[in-house]
């Protein structure tokens, strides 16, 4: 077995050595703690806490066959079709020429308080008319060349009202005329 | 009169603790911080107050940029091998080797059309960012094979998921989370092709991923006049 030995460096270190000397063991620790507060300031300031949050959306089942489907009463509906530059166009009702003129109007998109109005009139006015908010129903038929911030704007809209029925749709020739009329100051009315 | 001595103390002071704390709070963002890898596509989402939280795994992602380009990806990498296989053998004529195939499950994302698929699959990230991809077919008039090619992605890569999920090869899961990322400024167009293929393949619940927006009455622009 090996031994250790403790007697500690024999005669050389002697009363009479060249002393040592003592050193302090403290070490500045500034320079250190600037580091550490740099990196901390890095990694804080490059950690994304928040991620994307998300809008779920539920589209209703396709339909192959026309008569499946469901009809509606004129007067629970809105429709509402985003338009170009931040435009959205809004009617009550069918729209269609045989059932009277629609008035159609429009706001625009960028102040998205405007919109909100509008969705809390039509669903008092169902609420009046037949008793629950939940019957009114809002059809969306955003324009091809609308953006799809609109689109997500509006969908965000209807969702804080509160909206239970909504339905995206393709838009129709007959929204295309209304909107044209509009366009050009005029109401929809019936053709002559 | 006798001078008060005010006694000089030292203005160094003990680091140590601070040190201690710092290098704490270090480590701590360290561990926690994930870089975000560079993105393939990258889009201005737009803004809601939606507040639905997209889950850690098993996203299938649809990206569609402000240019009407779409991009597909798959987080599970047992998922993406498998949807891969199914593409292969429904499309029959592209052919994949084992290492192009290793390829594509390393890929988070992609945008071309899938006779170009076996290209892309050997190359580094950055090449693959570099050659600018040209997007999905999101309709058959623009495919080689004359099929809606996200639609038939969208497809497979459900029914891998299922499959996986009931060798119980990817542990619980309640399907894949079906995420939609479109630019602000994309063309609803485009948008909607997106959204008929989901309709047309069953896929009548999906997310829109958006940023947060501020709490309140939120009013950021002034309409212009």
């Amino acid at each position: 077995m090996a031994e250790l030995d403790t007697s500690g460096g024999g005669k050389h270190k002697g009363a009479g050595g060249p002393k040592s000397k003592k050193m302090s063991t403290r070490v500045d620790m500034t320079p250190m703690v600037d580091l550490g507060f740099l990196l901390i300031t890095f990694f804080m300031l490059t950690t994304t806490f928040n991620k994307p949050q998300a809008m779920s959306q539920n589209f209703p089942e396709k339909q192959d066959k026309k008569d499946e489907e469901a009809v509606v009463k004129a007067s629970k509906v809105l429709q509402l079709i985003p338009w170009e530059n931040n435009k959205i166009y809004y009617f009550f009702g069918t729209g269609n020429p045989s059932d009277g003129p629609s008035i159609i109007d429009s706001v625009d998109f960028s102040v998205t308080k405007n919109i909100r109005p509008i969705l809390t009139k039509h669903l008092s006015q169902v609420k009046a008319k037949f008793g629950s908010e939940d019957d009114a129903i809002f059809l969306i038929k955003p324009k091809d060349k609308s953006k799809f911030k609109n689109y997500v704007d509006l969908m965000d809209e209807l969702n804080i009202v509160g909206v239970k029925r909504l339905v995206p749709m393709e838009w129709t020739p007959n929204d295309s005329i209304l909107v044209s009329n509009s366009l050009k100051g005029l109401m929809a009315a019936p053709p002559q | 009169m006798p001078k008060v001595k005010v006694p000089r103390k030292s203005t160094a002071m003990d680091m140590t603790a601070m040190t201690d704390v710092a290098f704490l709070l270090l480590t701590f963002f360290m561990l926690t911080t994930k870089f975000r890898p560079p993105e393939l596509a990258p889009v201005d989402l737009p803004s809601s107050r939606a507040e639905v939280k997209i889950p850690d795994k098993n996203v299938m992602l649809i990206t569609c940029t402000a240019d009407g380009k779409v991009f597909f990806g798959l987080d599970n990498k047992k998922v993406r091998a498998r949807a891969l296989d199914r593409m292969e053998a429904s499309f029959q004529t592209v052919k994949f080797t084992p290492e192009e195939k290793t390829g594509f499950s390393l890929m988070d994302e992609f945008g071309v059309p899938f006779e170009q698929l076996p290209k892309i699959c050997t190359m580094s990230n950055e090449e693959r960012m570099k050659i600018g991809q040209t997007g999905i077919p999101v309709d058959s008039t623009q495919s080689k094979f004359h099929r809606n090619e996200l639609g038939e992605w969208i497809y497979n890569s459900r029914m891998a998921e299922a499959e996986l999920r009931q060798a119980g090869e990817i542990g619980d899961s309640e399907g894949l989370f079906i995420c939609l990322k479109g630019a602000g400024s994309a063309d609803y167009a485009t948008v909607k092709k997106i959204i008929t293929t989901f309709t047309d393949k069953k896929v009548n619940k999906f997310n829109i991923i958006t940023s947060m927006e501020a709490g309140g009455v939120a009013v950021a622009e002034t309409p212009k006049h």
